[in-house]
């Protein structure tokens, strides 16, 4: 006969056994250049109102003014509708909180069934998901069209401080350089404007943080509306 | 690299360092998990990738602090898929415990890590899947009861109990392979 500490001891061994296992070379690489293929085709494709939200959120609306935001606002929100893992017949292994997961969860706002445990369970709180920033990005966008620059400003600050930079911290920056142009505030935009056009030369956004260097005034907004990123494809 | 184009949106860049974060953070732990549960390796890299492109495509609408629970739960969707759609051996109960008995002909024997898998995977082999499932977010992602109460979507107390069973059920088997190698070396 074996003692318990002796099974023990063997299953302790299988588990490190286990834990030292690593994924095929490369797997993880493949799986990134996948998945970015996949959410760039899905996001173009599927999923129109969350990418025109991401260009809006952007900061795209800045540069050609800003007339679109007083016609209503676009929906950041995730779309209720599954992907393609919903089957027929869920399989009954699967948990209840993992088959909500894979449907996606409703915005934060509202209840879900299995909110009482889960909030309990106190899980370790990551950094903000991107759509958490988006959702940021998209008030200063309205502060903004509401012609409340000071507001704009304080949520700025807010998304920093809640962020640490953020995934999308050169699009804040571009939204601040528009909030203080507008705040009367040209001349701390124009000084922001050239350190960041300084210390980022490769950023995307940097010809958009040029246009603020030297520009004291807001630009008249009667331009047309941005062109939404869904009429790319 | 990943082929940026110059006129590519900020957003869509933002969007891909998002996407990153994520397979950076979980790919090993989804890899891991689907391995354990019952793929093959290179099964286990083609099922984490497909949970990863379905994560992508969700990437914004993933909530604050579930980005682990989302991805467990497309896993364990990818993982019952995959089962559904692979060639279906027919196992009879008790095969795998037999092939772990002739595989352990000797208690003492140092086991180099393929080997140890596979005893291991045989013995969760045995385990039905919810009483796996918990066992080895546990002792191989050495995650706390309350964390895996979160992504099974159970109480606590429940996740406790299927824990505490599928220990019990794991020695049990452990200390019976044990017993038929012994049996086995004998004859």
């Amino acid at each position: 006969m074996t003692s318990e500490k002796d099974d023990d001891a063997a299953l302790r061994a299988l588990y490190a056994a286990a834990k030292r296992e690593r994924p095929s070379a490369g797997a993880r690489e493949r799986a990134f250049e996948r998945a970015l293929g996949s959410g760039r085709a899905g996001g173009r494709r599927r999923n129109g109102v969350v990418v025109a939200a991401l260009a809006v959120a952007a900061g795209v609306a800045l540069t050609a003014g800003l007339s679109a935001v007083r016609r209503g606002p676009v929906s950041v929100g995730p779309e209720p509708v599954p992907v393609r893992l919903t089957r027929a017949n869920p399989s009954p292994d699967l948990p209840r909180a993992a088959s909500a997961a894979a449907r996606v969860s409703p915005p934060a706002s509202s209840a879900e069934p299995s909110a009482a445990h889960v909030e309990k369970a106190a899980a370790p709180a990551p950094a903000p998901t991107l759509g958490d920033e988006i959702a940021q990005l998209q008030a200063v966008r309205t502060a903004l069209g509401a012609g409340d620059p000071k507001r704009a400003l304080a949520l700025l600050d807010r998304y920093a401080r809640s962020t640490r930079g953020g995934s999308l911290g050169d699009e804040a920056l571009v939204l601040r350089l528009d909030a203080l142009t507008r705040a009367g505030r040209g001349a701390e935009a124009s000084a922001l404007a050239s350190r960041f056009v300084a210390n980022n030369p490769g950023s995307p956004l940097v010809d958009r943080a040029r246009a603020f260097v030297g520009v004291p005034k807001p630009a008249a907004s009667t331009a047309p509306s941005p062109t939404p990123a869904e009429k790319t494809e | 690299m990943s082929g940026h184009d110059a006129g590519e949106s900020p957003l869509q860049s933002a969007n891909d360092r998002a996407i990153r974060r994520l397979v950076e953070e979980h790919f090993d732990f989804i890899w891991r998990l689907v391995r354990r549960l019952g793929l093959s390796v290179s099964d286990a890299d083609d099922a984490t990738q497909e949970v990863f492109i379905v994560a992508a495509r969700r990437i914004t609408s993933i909530e604050s602090g579930r980005e682990r629970t989302f991805l467990y739960g497309t896993a364990l969707r990818v993982l019952a898929n995959a089962r559904r759609g692979a060639r279906r051996r027919r196992e009879q109960p008790g095969t795998e415990l037999a092939e772990l008995a002739a595989s352990a002909r000797g208690p003492d024997e140092l086991l180099d890590d393929e080997r140890a898998r596979t005893r291991l995977d045989a013995l969760l082999a045995e385990l039905p899947l919810e009483l796996r499932r918990v066992v080895v977010l546990a002792e191989l992602e050495e995650l706390s009861v309350p964390e895996i109460a979160t992504l099974e979507g159970l109480p606590l107390g429940t996740a406790a109990s299927r824990l505490r069973r599928a220990r019990e059920r794991l020695r049990e088997l452990a200390a019976e392979a044990t017993e038929k190698g012994r049996e086995a070396s004998d004859a």
